[in-house]
């Protein structure tokens, strides 16, 4: 199959739209980062979290209204939930096998995005629904000659970053991201100095919960949603990997480096595009086990 | 210290009952989805077979993990045939009853393939229909012919079974994945494209579709060219990258291969692109599960048509699909007010059996093959107010596929639909000439040019 990509729109459109895409990416990924850097716990429940993010902005847009305004209330609203979603995992199942073998964790963690998908299939009666899309302020494209990219990509973008930066600053600008760091080394000497180390756990996962809302609210835009969606975690656990377990800054990078690859791969090797990005991995892991920005364990 | 361990306790023990009910309900909710336990049939005095009953056997998508207008519509439309062909006089005087288990249907094919063997093994089934997955389908043609038993399509379209991998017992009642390929490249060269890019889902049906629709479009538009074959994942939701790189050729159209709902995100982003104004495409297979998705008109871009296998629109003014249709309202309209395109496959299939097992006063496959192969074996489908013929090379009848344009009616109950006027109609014997039907199957039966010639003349003279 021909090479398509041979104008300068053609590379730029993929690079940016990839962007805007790596972008959601790194929302569902800065959870299962965030979450594994404080709790050791690869939390593939995440996938069930940002679907139930998804449907709910779908729900309440429906319930509450479509508007410029309306959306920042829903997300937020959807994203709370989601949070609180998190905290009932948490404190019920997730707890207990904190100090269970790896394994355990996974199955546990993996279980419950199937459960999650299998009861919104049931709610909705197997099939997918349409949505609203972006809000009106997001509708519209830039178009690059014949290619276009949407402001949703833009705006995607913009919330990566923010979050990034926000996530920095709690991590390295609070007392809580101190406290954070310190349960990470030592969380019986961070108990000891009278810290409520669970309730702190329980925090950090409710935040990771509450992204991945915020990513499930975003991913509205694109039209349409399906119980299958979650399986975007599988691409999550991929940029986590990449990025480096537990690092927010490997997070980011890896999911804008994923995001770009996807996109060129449409030009270079339009059967097989997605292949490029486990080939980055294969290539990355060989070279740095630990991925770009993990720290290297003994 | 004990009082706060208890309510942590609590709490845990609260949040593991609240997640076990919701378990439970759901399984409740998916076994009540089967079908209803098949009756002991009274053996009819005439039945010349065994115990007095046909029976068959089928796994299908029970869960409705694409929709339920899909494995469970099958399910419907098989109780309907049931019970209507029992009430009047069965088959040969023998009742008809079948069995129906879930074929888990995803990724794990070998539940679907262990369902079939046990069937089959069980020696309780005089035929088999296929199951609602691809993967699956792809295999039981060797299984169920090992086993000396006919199989019959169901719902999944593969051809294979019946091109490369034909095998003597199997026979195919509606229409094939190759079919709709096909019929999409019938009419983009009506519409005059020289090029198209496509854009097929990354799995066995989508695949199969955009290679019937590229080979077929390249061979019958003089210097046509598919510029691009771009495959997305499965589940794939975010589209734009895939729809920048299509239309960097500058293509006259765009053929894409959706399946139900998952089209709709492309829907929208490509509306938001503005291309819809100037490029066409072909969405891919618009079934209901795909219109019950739509929410509003703004949902369906402009420019925008998909093919389908057995729109109701156009089933509904056949003979036997008009009556079938009828029936299956009456057992089912309140809740599943359109009879679904898999709905009219499971007609077709158990239709054509019946007139197997009449044409041949046998249950014995061989003998259903060797009347196929004679060219003039018809059975009443719901494609056809005639007659419909089936190919004695490789057993596929001679059923038809539609594309047409999508528009929005609110006056229907699934209100994004096809526009009835706009159906471009293609069958198989329009699609797949003699020359070609032998150079795909190697039927080992060596078929007469006699019954070869006797099918194409007759199929092509039926409205």
């Amino acid at each position: 199959m021909m090479v398509l990509g041979t104008t300068t729109e053609d590379y730029l459109t993929q690079v940016i739209d990839g962007l805007g895409s790596g972008a959601v990416l790194f929302l569902i990924a800065s959870g299962l980062t965030l979450i594994f850097g404080a709790l050791r716990v690869i939390n593939f429940a995440q996938g069930g979290l940002f679907l139930i993010g998804a449907y709910l902005t779908y729900s309440f847009q429906n319930e509450l209204g479509f508007s410029n305004a309306m959306f920042w209330v829903v997300v937020l609203l959807a994203s709370i939930a989601v949070a609180l979603c998190g905290l009932g995992l948490e404190v019920g199942f997730f707890r207990p096998i904190y100090k269970r073998n790896v394994l355990t964790q996974l199955l546990v963690t993996f279980g419950f995005a199937f459960v999650i998908t299998g009861l919104i299939r049931l709610e909705i009666t197997g099939g997918g629904t349409s949505t609203k899309g972006p809000p009106p302020f997001l509708s519209g494209h830039v178009n690059f000659g014949l290619q276009t990219v949407t402001y949703t990509k833009f705006f995607d973008m913009g919330m990566a970053i923010a979050v990034a930066v926000g996530l920095w600053a709690l991590m390295y600008r609070t007392g809580l991201g101190r406290m954070i760091r310190a349960a990470v080394s030592d969380p019986q000497l961070l108990a000891l100095s009278g810290v409520n180390v669970r309730l702190l756990y329980t925090g950090v996962f409710m935040i990771g919960a509450f992204l991945a809302g915020i990513a499930g609210g975003l991913f509205t835009f694109e039209g349409g949603i399906q119980p299958t969606n979650g399986d975007i975690i599988i691409d999550a656990f991929i940029v986590v990997v990449l990025g480096g377990l537990g690092s927010i800054k490997g997070a980011f990078i890896a999911a804008m480096l994923v995001g770009v690859f996807e996109g060129l791969g449409t030009l270079w090797l339009p059967e097989a595009n997605i292949a490029i990005v486990y080939a980055i991995l294969v290539v990355v892991l060989a070279i740095r086990p630990q991925g770009l920005f993990g720290a290297r364990t003994a | 210290m004990e009082r706060r361990n208890l309510g942590r306790l609590t709490l845990r023990l609260a949040s593991v009952a609240l997640v076990a009910g919701m378990i439970a309900l759901g399984a409740t909710a998916i076994a009540s989805g089967n079908s209803k336990p098949v009756q002991k049939s009274a053996a009819a005095k005439k039945c010349p077979f065994h115990n007095g009953t046909i029976r068959w056997y089928m796994a299908e998508d029970l869960k409705a993990v694409i929709g339920p207008d899909i494995g469970p519509a099958g399910v419907r439309a098989a109780n309907v045939w049931r019970d209507y062909t029992n009430a009047h006089g069965g088959v040969l005087g023998c009742k008809v009853a079948y069995d129906v288990e879930d074929e888990a249907f995803g990724t794990d094919v070998t539940t679907c393939i262990r369902n079939y063997k046990n069937a089959l093994a069980s020696g309780k089934y005089d035929f088999f229909l296929g199951p609602t997955n691809s993967a699956c389908m792809l295999n039981l043609g060797a299984i169920i012919n090992a086993g000396g038993k006919p199989l019959i399509s169901g719902i999944a379209a593969d051809h294979e079974p019946f091109f490369n991998l034909f095998k003597p017992l199997n026979f195919h009642a509606s229409v094939s994945t190759f079919l709709e390929g096909r019929a999409a490249a019938v009419a983009a060269k009506k519409w005059g494209w020289k090029t198209a890019s496509i854009m097929v889902p990354n799995y066995a049906y989508g695949q199969d579709a955009g290679k019937a629709f590229t080979d077929y479009f390249e061979q019958i538009v003089p210097g046509g060219k598919v510029l691009t074959n771009q495959q997305p994942p499965f589940n794939e939701t975010d589209f734009s990258k895939y729809i920048n790189a299509m239309i960097a050729g500058h293509p006259d159209g765009i053929f894409t291969a959706f399946f139900g709902s998952f089209v709709v995100p492309f829907f929208k982003q490509w509306a938001a692109t503005g291309n819809d104004k100037t490029t066409r495409i072909i969405c891919g297979l618009g079934i209901l599960t795909t219109w019950q998705a739509m929410k509003s008109a703004s949902d369906i871009p402009q420019n925008t048509w998909c093919y389908d296998r057995a729109s109701y629109q156009l089933l509904e003014k056949t003979t036997i699909g008009a009556a079938l249709s009828a029936l299956y309202q009456k057992t089912y309209g309140k809740q599943w007010p359109l009879t679904s395109e898999f709905a009219f496959q499971i007609f077709s299939s158990l239709q054509m059996a019946k007139a197997l097992i009449e044409g041949t006063k046998s249950l014995d496959g061989h003998k259903w093959a060797k009347l196929v192969e004679t060219g003039r074996f018809t059975f009443k489908s719901p494609y056809h107010s005639g007659p419909t013929y089936v190919n004695p090379i490789n057993h596929m009848a001679d059923s038809c596929a539609s594309v047409g344009r999508v528009v929005w009616r609110p006056n229907v109950p699934y209100k994004a639909t096809y526009d009835p006027k706009s159906f471009i109609v293609t069958c198989m014997h329009n699609v797949l000439p003699e020359a070609q039907a032998k150079q795909l199957t190697h039927n080992p039966d060596k078929v007469s040019e006699r019954a070869i010639k006797y099918y194409y003349s007759h199929a092509k003279a039926v409205n």
